[in-house]
């Protein structure tokens, strides 16, 4: 299927690797135009010459989501760029491991919570209004499944994605009514460099595949398929939802 | 140095912590009050090292990454 994005305008924040690279290539392939919104201008750069080898309407932004002048210069970019908004995709995070509760260091709870939490709160203040502007819109937030459950590396990390779940929830409640659909999806296990990094060594991450109920990590192309349903009309009924992806591992694990 | 070194060797080890060296080294010069030599390190010379480590460095060799960085920061700060 093609064009189910056509003459739509989207911003991935957090598009220069991983899953938002994914979305970034998904999406120029359904006719949007694209800006890549990361900090990380190596990744944004690679990911800027593989989607200009299928259109030439893609840009690339400097932010970092913590920093609210510069979200607020990534939506007037895009808008100036593209003369309008009607996707915004909350990829942007950091998986910062930390020691359990009484041992975590105020900056490093700072950190992770100003990309993850601060950073997902700035992108649709900054956002919705372009949206309504433009007559509606489409925001998908990324939590985790650290989000609901206990992952007991990074605390900080789970509260962080667990407030995006939320913070998805009361923000479609005050703004579905006009016109913004605002979504969060819950990925499971995924094959990316942040998951490979905070894994911390190769044996580990590829000793999680053969144990997933579909004998495989989610790749980057899978969450594509998932932000683009929504991102698309093909979802304009669907507000305020909470979508897990993830393969079933949620489900299929055992319960102690 | 000790602020640099401690820095880099949590960048080894944790890949979330670092991609904030490589990306936002201002904020990690705020937080750990580096000097403006150290900063200009960091996001320097230890940038252009940190975004050549493998995702992830393998454990068994987080000693010796760390030593090779630690030289730098000995070398580049006298």
């Amino acid at each position: 299927m093609v064009d189910r994005l056509k003459g739509k305008v989207a911003v991935v924040i957090g598009g220069a690797t991983g899953m938002g690279r994914g979305t970034v290539l998904r999406f120029v392939e359904e006719g949007a135009k694209v800006v890549i919104a990361d900090r990380n201008r190596i990744g944004s750069e690679e990911t800027l010459d593989l989607a200009r080898r299928i259109s030439p309407d893609v840009e690339i932004v400097d932010v970092d989501v913590s920093k609210w002048e510069q979200v607020q210069d990534m939506i007037e970019r895009t808008v100036a760029r593209f003369g309008r908004l009607d996707v915004a995709v909350n990829l942007a995070a950091i998986l910062m491991l930390t020691p359990p509760l009484v041992e975590i260091e105020e900056r490093q709870w700072d950190m992770i919570m100003d990309t993850n939490l601060k950073g997902v709160f700035f992108c649709c203040k900054a956002a919705i209004p372009e949206m309504i502007k433009s007559g509606g819109g489409s925001i998908i937030n990324i939590s985790s499944s650290a989000g609901i459950d206990s992952w007991t590396r990074s605390l900080p990390y789970n509260v962080s994605k667990a407030g995006v779940i939320h913070l998805t929830r009361v923000a479609a409640g005050q703004y579905t009514s006009r016109g913004v659909r605002i979504n969060c999806i819950i990925p499971g296990p995924f094959d990316t460099p942040q998951a490979r990094g905070s894994t911390q060594s190769t044996e580990a991450i590829e000793a999680i595949g053969p144990q997933h109920p579909m004998g495989r990590l989610g790749q980057p192309e899978d969450m594509a398929s998932a932000i683009l349903f929504l991102a698309s009309e093909e979802a304009s009924y669907i507000s305020g939802s909470i979508l897990t992806v993830d393969g079933g591992a949620r489900v299929a694990r055992p319960r102690m | 140095m000790d602020k640099l070194i401690d820095i880099v060797n949590r960048a080894v080890e944790d890949y979330g912590f670092r991609q904030v060296a490589q990306w936002s080294p201002g904020d990690l010069a705020e937080q750990w009050q580096l000097s403006a030599k150290e900063e200009e390190v960091l996001k320097g010379l230890l940038k252009n090292e940190l975004d050549r480590l493998p995702i992830p460095v393998e454990p068994q060799d987080y000693v010796r990454e760390e030593k090779r960085l630690a030289e730098i920061i000995k070398a580049a700060l006298g």
